[in-house]
């Protein structure tokens, strides 16, 4: 009887959390097509999206799986998956989705709206690689190399040029995403190209306030990771080979940011220099904004002072390049 | 029962119970920078306060009568209890709700749930304390390995402070974790005077102690790939860190390590909960009733 009562009290309870929904829906969640990857590029006012499927041949479990592009238009980023969605006998599954990509042509306010959707839709993972291309369409279609799909070749070869080259790109949705919402104005993204020989990472695409700003290449690239600390750890080899860092580390005044690095030649050191800052100046001139972020830096280590982004010309950067071995001469390095 | 009250048995329970809900929903939606400084007050808080009850219970339970405000405590305990049992199995129903079997009623996710609980309450004590004990260092186990997984992606840079907070501050960062972390720590002590038979201040304080250092370990590892502002977006943190574990290129999809712990976390909170609650107003009840005889006499 007590046993009865107990059973009663935890039905009722049971009952009055919600109403049944339709269990039988899950059952079908095997028969999906696969995402792996998703770009958005500009169609004039409206947003298209890319999105690459794995399709499996279920009669036939021997044949390879194939990848096809899909492509959908609209005002925004779910009238265009929903178009891509029904036009498919099956719905379109997004949690092994391996990279999101951007097109050259999407603006600041595309780029809040894309990563708002993301963030929204928790079948994106928030592992999924963002990154840049001038046409995501042209991009994804195409044999994939390595893998089962270009996607997650993409994958790959972000992790392999990060071990080649030493830069660390941080662009992982969740990694991007968190440097918006810290109020970062400056982050990258590496920039994806489809030459004769397949895809390929060529170099990186800054952005400033969502905006694209720069897109630079390989050398570039190396240069800008180095300056703005998103390099690995140990010996990088940066301009194809032409420098080999050994050691990097920041200092900060309360205007001033010394960049310190050792090289293995005595005779790059005053070349090396020159052309780091070079480089700082070109980019600033070029693009008209803090395109390494330094106001974010200062801000974060004097959050006392906030200072204008406006005034990141009057940033005091100053490189020290010395051989590996010389040891240092004046005041304390603080480490990035 | 003496081996179980003072060992690792209740330290194990207690370290589980304190975790819960709050291992998967921490830091919540109020963080700000000093979060993490908040949290570790908060832990502090909770082990200050065990003690502080361990003391409180031990002196009442030492004056044989009831008193009015032995009934007043037992009550106040009863219902406390039974809301943090029915906030830990409401939390436990939205996540696997919203996450795990989204196209699933929530009747049927809480009848699985609910049986197993009603099961566990059914068994005596020492069940439930050697189930806490084998439970206790799987989860540690499981813990560990995201945390070591994840260590590659984290940075420094989102939980570094270059200023230390204000007194005002200070608070304001502790209040997120009042409901999850420090009001539930006052039931460990009366949980151990009903399951283990008197409170002792090892089992409790040890209990708090690893219960905190573990929400505290989830939530760091939360902070320190995401950072404060995007952790306080995430509805379950530890949910989306444990997704971007990736080992190379590839996904480890490690999100059945989460639905384990909380399952586990989240059984234990209420089935301790609704043990101390039901436990308290039976002995309510029975001395009512025996007042009632000797008043009729």
């Amino acid at each position: 009887m007590r046993k009865g009562w107990i059973a009663a009290a935890v039905l009722g309870v049971c009952l009055l959390l919600t109403g049944c929904a339709d269990i039988g829906s899950s059952a079908k969640d095997d028969r999906k097509l696969m995402v792996s990857s998703i770009g958005f590029d500009e169609a004039g006012d409206k947003i298209k999206a890319s999105v690459e499927v794995i399709i499996i041949n279920s009669e036939n479990y021997d044949s390879a799986a194939k990848t096809k592009v899909l492509t959908g238009e609209g005002d925004n980023i779910e009238q265009a998956i929903g178009k891509i969605g029904s036009s498919l006998t099956k719905p379109m599954l997004f949690n092994h989705c391996g990279v999101i990509g951007i097109g050259k042509g999407i603006g600041a306010e595309r780029f809040a709206e894309i990563c708002a959707y993301c963030f929204s839709d928790e079948r994106i993972t928030l592992s999924a690689y963002m990154i840049t291309a001038d046409d995501c369409e042209t991009l994804f279609t195409g044999e994939p190399e390595a893998s089962v799909t270009v996607g997650y070749d993409m994958m790959g070869i972000i992790e392999q040029e990060s071990a080649e080259t030493g830069v660390v790109y941080n662009s992982r949705y969740f990694e991007v995403e968190s440097k918006r919402e810290e109020g970062k104005n400056t982050f990258s993204l590496p920039h994806f190209v489809r030459n004769s020989s397949g895809i390929a990472v060529d170099g990186m695409t800054v952005f400033h306030n969502d905006r694209q700003i720069k897109q630079l290449n390989n050398d570039e690239a190396g240069l800008y990771a180095l300056i703005t600390g998103e390099i690995r750890k140990g010996r990088v080899k940066l301009n194809a080979g032409e420098y080999e860092v050994t050691d990097r580390k920041l200092s900060w005044g309360k205007n001033r940011i010394t960049l310190k690095v050792k090289v293995d030649e005595k005779n790059k050191t005053d070349a090396f220099k020159q052309t780091l800052l070079r480089f700082r100046r070109e980019i600033e001139q070029e693009t008209g904004l803090d395109a390494f972020g330094f106001t974010d830096m200062l801000n974060q280590r004097n959050p006392g002072e906030k200072r204008s982004e406006a005034d990141f010309a009057e940033i005091d950067f100053t490189v020290q390049c010395r051989v590996k071995g010389e040891d240092e001469k004046n005041g304390k390095v603080q480490s990035r | 029962m003496e081996k179980y009250s003072q060992g690792k048995h209740f330290s194990a329970l207690a370290a589980l119970f304190l975790m819960g809900d709050a291992v998967i929903c921490l830091p919540g939606n109020r963080s700000r920078q000093f979060v993490l400084i908040g949290a570790l007050l908060a832990v502090l808080l909770a082990v200050v306060e065990t003690l502080a009850v361990t003391a409180l219970i031990n002196r009442l339970m030492r004056t044989g009568r009831q008193t009015m405000l032995k009934g007043i405590a037992s009550v106040s305990a009863a219902l406390f209890a039974f809301w943090c049992g029915v906030r830990c199995f409401r939390q436990f129903v939205r996540f696997v709700s919203d996450i795990l079997l989204p196209k699933t009623g929530k009747v049927w996710i809480a009848v699985i749930f609910l049986t197993v609980l009603l099961f566990l309450l059914a068994k005596r004590s020492e069940v439930l304390l050697k189930l806490a004990l084998m439970l206790f260092w799987v989860v540690v186990g499981v813990i560990v390995l995201i945390v070591v997984l994840s260590v590659k992606d984290f940075k420094i840079a989102h939980i570094a402070v270059y200023r230390l907070p204000t007194l005002k501050e200070l608070g304001e960062e502790c209040l997120p974790f009042l409901p999850g972390i420090v009001f539930p720590a006052l039931l460990i002590p009366p949980a151990q005077a009903v399951i283990c038979g008197k409170p002792d201040c090892r089992g409790s304080l040890s209990g708090t102690f690893f219960g905190g250092a573990l929400v505290l370990a989830c939530f760091t590892d939360s902070l320190l790939l995401f950072g404060v502002k995007l952790s306080e977006r995430l509805p379950y943190p530890l949910y989306s860190a444990v997704s971007t574990v990736t080992v190379g290129p590839l996904f480890t999809r490690m999100d059945g390590a989460v639905y384990g712990i909380l399952f586990v976390t989240a059984l234990v909170k209420c089935t301790v909960s609704f043990k101390l609650s039901i436990a308290l107003l039976a002995r309510l009840r029975r001395e009512i009733s025996r007042r009632c005889k000797l008043a009729e006499m």
